[in-house]
Order: C-alpha cells, then structure tokens, then sequence
C-alpha cells in the first residue's frame, strides 16, 4: 500500500496541496509554493537533526603505578589544604604549591595511578618569571608600585593531573536563515526577504581536550593557560618528575566527562554553523551531535605556580611550563582606572561637543 | 465644550464680515461619504474653511470616506489630495484630513507651503487637538478642532511664527547636549570595562576550537529555498527647506508631508 505522506508548510504550517498541473506542494493559507523534492530534504534534515546526541566514551582503566627502573617517588601531603602530591623521594623540604604551607608532610610513596603521557617542562624558573613580567606589563590597570612592593611567596613546577579526550564526532543541525536586498525607486523603498533552511551535516575529530582532574586548581586557572602543545607529550616515565612535584588525580575521568561534553558541543556546532554563510541572519532550530571512538587519557602537564602577596592580599597565578601563557588575576589601581575612564570620556565628550557645536550654529 | 464652540462661531462671523471673497478652486473643503456628520455641521465647516482658504491662500480640508482599501492610509490620502484637485495656486498650498471608515484610521497629508506651515510638530500638534475627540467618537468635533487650530497655525504662519519651529530649537538643544554627556559615558564605561578584563586572564575556556583534528568533514550541506516576502514603504526624507516636516512622494509624483493621526 502506498505510504500517505502530509507535509506541512514550513512557513505558517498549514497542510500542503499537491497542485498536479505545476507539480508543487501548494499552501491555501499562506500562499506559498514548495517543490516536491524541497520538503523531502527538508523533512529528512531535519529528522537528522532531530535524533538524541549520544556521547560514546570509552570508560578508562586505571593502572597501578610500578616503577620500571625509574626514580623512587615520594609522597607528600599538605596539613592545610590536604593535597597529595607524588616527587622525587630526594625532593627535600618543599613547600605546598597550592597553599604555600611549609610544613608539608612526607610519606611512602602508594596508591599512585600511572599516568599515559606526561609533557615535560620547556620554560624553566627564569623564563616563566619573565612570562609573568611580561603579563604584568600587559595589564592595563596594574598598580605602578606593584612590581616593588609585591612579595613573591613561593613559585613551584608542578605537574598537574588531566584528562585528555580524544573523540570524532558526527553533527547534524538545520538552520532557518534569510538573505535580505533592498532598492529604492523614486517613491518606495523595497525589502526583499528570501526564507531558506539550511541543513548541514558532517564529521570533526578532536584530539586532546584537557579537563583538569585535580580539584585543588581552580578550573578557570586551569582553562587559561590552554593550550598546551601534545607534539611534546611522551610516554611516562617517572624520570621527568626529578626535582619536581605532581599532583594526583581527585577528579575522576566519568566526572570530568560532561565538561570535555561541552566543549566538544559547543565547538562541533561552531564549526558546522561556520558553514553557513552567506546570509543576513542563520538561526539553529535543531541538531544533533554523536561521539563515536571516545578515548580518555591521564596526563601530567607543566605548570608554574606563583604565589605573591601584594598589599596583605594573596594573588595565585598559574604559568603555562611550556608555553610561558599567564593564568591570574592581577591587583588593579584604581586611581589608574579612574584616569582612563576620564581620559576616554573627556576625548569622546570633546568630539561630541564640537559636533553639537557645529549642528546648533547650522539650526 | 460650550466656550470652543461659541470661540469657533465668533471667528466664523469675524472671518464672514470682514475677509475679502477671493476665489481659488473648487471643490468643498468637507466631503463626507460616510455620514458622520449632519449636513448642518457640514454647512458650518465648508463655510468656516472656505474664509480660511480666502484669507490665506490655503486648503484646510476634510475627506472622510468609507474604506482606504489595502492602501496605506497616509498613501490613500495624497491620492485623494492629488486626484481630486485639492490645495490652492499652481503648488497646490494646503492640508487635507482624511478619514477612514475601514480600517478606522486617521491621518494628515499635507502639500506645497502646506508642508512648511503644517511641519511635524504642527501635525503631532492637529493628531492631538483632535485625536481625543475621534477616539470619543465625536467627529464633529475632532474636525472642528483640527479646522481652528489649522487656523491658528495659519495666522501665526502668516506673522512669522510656524507652529514648533521656535520649540524645536529649544528642546533639540538640550537634547543634543544630552546625548553629548550620555554617549562619552558609554563609551567610557564600555572601554574601562573591555580593558579591565585584561586584569584577569583566569578565564573558562568554553571551546575546543585549538583540538580539532584535521578540520570539518561536511557530508550535506543544503540550502533549500523557502519563500520570499516583499515590503513596500514610502520614501521619507527630511527636506532642509521644508522647516522639519517629513515628505514622501505621492503616486502622482507629488511632494507631500503629513502623517500623524492614527487609529480612532
């Protein structure tokens, strides 16, 4: 038995006609005309679009660190905030790079997960200082007598734990989108809108999206001194830990899932909406997103911890260990803040002025 | 109600016994097909414009009909202005109130000097003095109304003094001087507030964007037309010579100002 298909108008939604003699699907209501083979598309689009997203990771299988003729590893925890840190057994006396508490604690290296990939050091103590002089001289409102008067408490290397999530990820949406012209004859102006869906489909991997998996840094900190290079990354081996601190994992790779979930989201939508171009305004109505081949890995990754204290206050910073990027937020002077404002103000009234000026002389 | 009505007779009886009968075209100042109002009143206000076109040159007019059909109102107004012959001397001078039965609206078209005398203040002015009463249903009066205070436009036109011209420069004064103030402050507060985000690079980082792989690979990518639709609107400019009023041109070709009015 043929199937019976009712297709509505896309424009206000009232039932189609077939009209047999122009071959289209008519509407009574609104006027509009629609080829046959448009509105399958369009129903099959956005069908596409219309399936549950489905996100397809493959669950991650800790392994027990065994040292493989690496160095000894120590474990060392902090009374104040509770960080449990692995180093070098030979570290010494070291202090907190969270809290900066000196009386950290040390004891038998066990329990430690091994992590797949580390990315070692590149910018070392001197270099990720002058990362930091140079964010300084970038801050706009920085208080002149910040560089004399702040006390660098403390700047540790640290490794930092972090999920890495490797995905390639099928995306469908549709779009309501218009093109506009206009012209003018002697006595109208004319508007011209044109209506169109938009259906677009296609593929996109992505490779090493970092989500930290340590709850002693705050995911901002964390997020802005992205990205980090994995051309770098090696296998692990203890070896890269010498003289150094790492962090351990407090955060499961399942509970750091649904924020790599929306990054992958939010960029596969941008890239496909960046496909659509071309027309005045490009509305998303509907789409779908499924991961298949989800791979999650556990990586230490450099970082440099700063802690200043300016002014009774305490300022953390985070340095990019191979990049030199600056994560922070920086003390602001507000007397330099108001001068700003004052300039920019006194510059735009100026103008503003003489325009008045201007037109008040020519009424 | 009783002092508006007992002024509007004496300035009749002024304008009867001492303008001079000077004669310009010819059609009634006051049609009305729809019969909102009573031949007498009809009688009253074709007498009362007939003296204010003799005194000043001008067409103050009225049209009501039934139905402005699918025309803009405003567009319907100028046609009747333009077909009908309305308005005095080779630039047709004057202003014409039309009325709509369906849809309910009114408006104010204007032509010539009408565009000068009768500027957009003048027109907000007439769609006040008479609005109230066409919302009251009291149309005689909403035409009388707009029949005196036409007058009094026309009269201080005629001393120098076009109705919101002097008005105009006192409130667009302060409100350039306003927005003098108003606009450095947004600038200013927009660009402090932009720069001081340098002062925190803790930021979240909502995109994956540095960890695509390759690139987009896109397996459909249809753009289906839809439907289109076509708006039409008169052209407006503002015309430096015409003393702020807005115009357009009518289909006839004919420069026009006007507007105002509304539904009732």
């Amino acid at each position: 038995m043929a199937e019976i298909r009712n297709f509505k108008c896309p424009c206000c939604g009232a039932p189609l006609v077939f009209d047999g003699v122009s071959q289209t699907l008519d509407c009574s209501s609104c006027g509009n005309k629609f080829e046959v083979e448009t509105l399958r598309q369009l129903e099959q689009g956005a069908n596409d679009a219309a399936k549950e997203s489905k996100f397809d990771w493959t669950h991650y299988e800790p392994r027990n660190y065994e040292p493989e003729g690496e160095i000894d590893l120590a474990s060392y925890s902090c009374p104040s905030c509770g960080a449990e840190i692995a180093g070098d057994d030979n570290l010494g006396a070291t202090i907190c790079p969270y809290c900066g508490n000196s009386t950290i604690v040390k004891r038998n290296f066990e329990g430690t997960l091994r992590p797949d990939y580390i990315i070692p050091f590149k910018t070392d103590k001197d270099g990720a200082m002058r990362a930091f002089e140079n964010a300084c001289a970038n801050a706009p409102f920085l208080p002149k007598e910040f560089k004399d008067k702040r006390v660098v408490e403390k700047m540790t290397g640290v490794y930092v734990p972090y999920w890495m999530f490797d995905c390639d990820c099928d995306i469908s949406a549709v779009y309501a989108a218009t093109r506009v012209s206009a012209w003018s004859d002697g006595r109208f102006d004319y508007v011209k809108t044109d209506f169109y869906k938009l259906i677009r489909a296609g593929s996109v991997g992505f490779a090493n999206i970092p989500v930290d998996a340590s709850s002693k840094t705050d995911n901002r900190y964390m997020e802005g001194v992205e990205p980090f290079d994995y051309s770098a990354a090696v296998d692990f081996n203890a070896g890269y830990l010498s003289g150094c601190l790492a962090d351990r994992y407090d955060v499961s790779a399942d509970d750091s899932i649904e924020r790599a979930n929306e990054r992958v989201k939010n960029t596969a939508a941008e890239v496909l909406g960046s496909t659509a171009m071309g027309y005045a305004t490009v509305i998303p109505e509907n789409s779908s997103i499924s991961f298949s081949g989800g791979k999650i890995r556990y990586s230490l990754l450099p970082v440099w911890m700063l802690n200043i204290k300016y002014m009774d206050k305490m300022y953390k910073y985070v340095i990019n260990g191979q990049t030199g990027k600056v994560s922070g937020e920086f003390p602001t002077s507000k007397a330099k803040k108001v001068r700003f404002f004052a300039a920019v103000f006194g510059a735009v009234f100026a103008a503003c002025a003489a325009c008045v000026l201007a037109f008040t002389h020519l009424m | 109600m009783k002092k508006r009505i007992f002024t509007f007779l004496a300035v009749i009886f002024t304008l009867t016994a001492f303008a001079p009968f000077t004669s310009f075209a010819y059609n009634t100042p006051v049609t009305d097909e729809v019969g909102y109002l009573t031949q007498d009143e009809v009688n009253a206000l074709n007498s009362y414009l007939e003296q204010v076109r003799n005194e000043y040159g001008m067409d103050v007019v009225v049209y009501i009909e039934q139905s402005a059909g699918s025309n803009n109102v405003l567009l319907r107004a100028d046609d009747i202005y333009d077909y009908r012959g309305y308005g005095a001397g080779e630039n047709r001078d004057g202003i014409m109130m039309y009325i709509s039965m369906y849809p309910r609206k009114y408006t104010f078209s204007t032509c010539g000097e009408g565009i000068r005398v009768f500027n957009d203040a003048a027109i907000e002015r007439l769609t006040e003095v008479a609005g109230e009463y066409m919302r009251a249903g009291d149309y005689y009066d909403a035409v009388a109304a707009y029949a005196e205070e036409s007058y009094n436009m026309l009269t201080a036109a005629a001393n120098g003094e076009v109705y919101g011209e002097g008005a105009a420069d006192d409130y667009t004064k302060p409100v350039a001087w306003g927005l003098a103030g108003i606009i450095p402050l947004i600038v200013a507060t927009l660009t402090t507030r932009a720069r001081s985000r340098g002062m925190n690079t803790a930021q979240y980082n909502n995109s994956a964007a540095g960890y695509v792989k390759g690139g987009l690979n896109l397996t459909t990518s249809n753009d289906l037309f839809l439907y289109s639709s076509i708006t039409r609107t008169p052209r407006m400019q503002n015309t430096a010579n015409s003393g702020g009023s807005t115009t357009h041109m009518s289909s006839s070709g004919e420069m026009h100002g006007g507007g105002g009015g509304g539904s009732y």
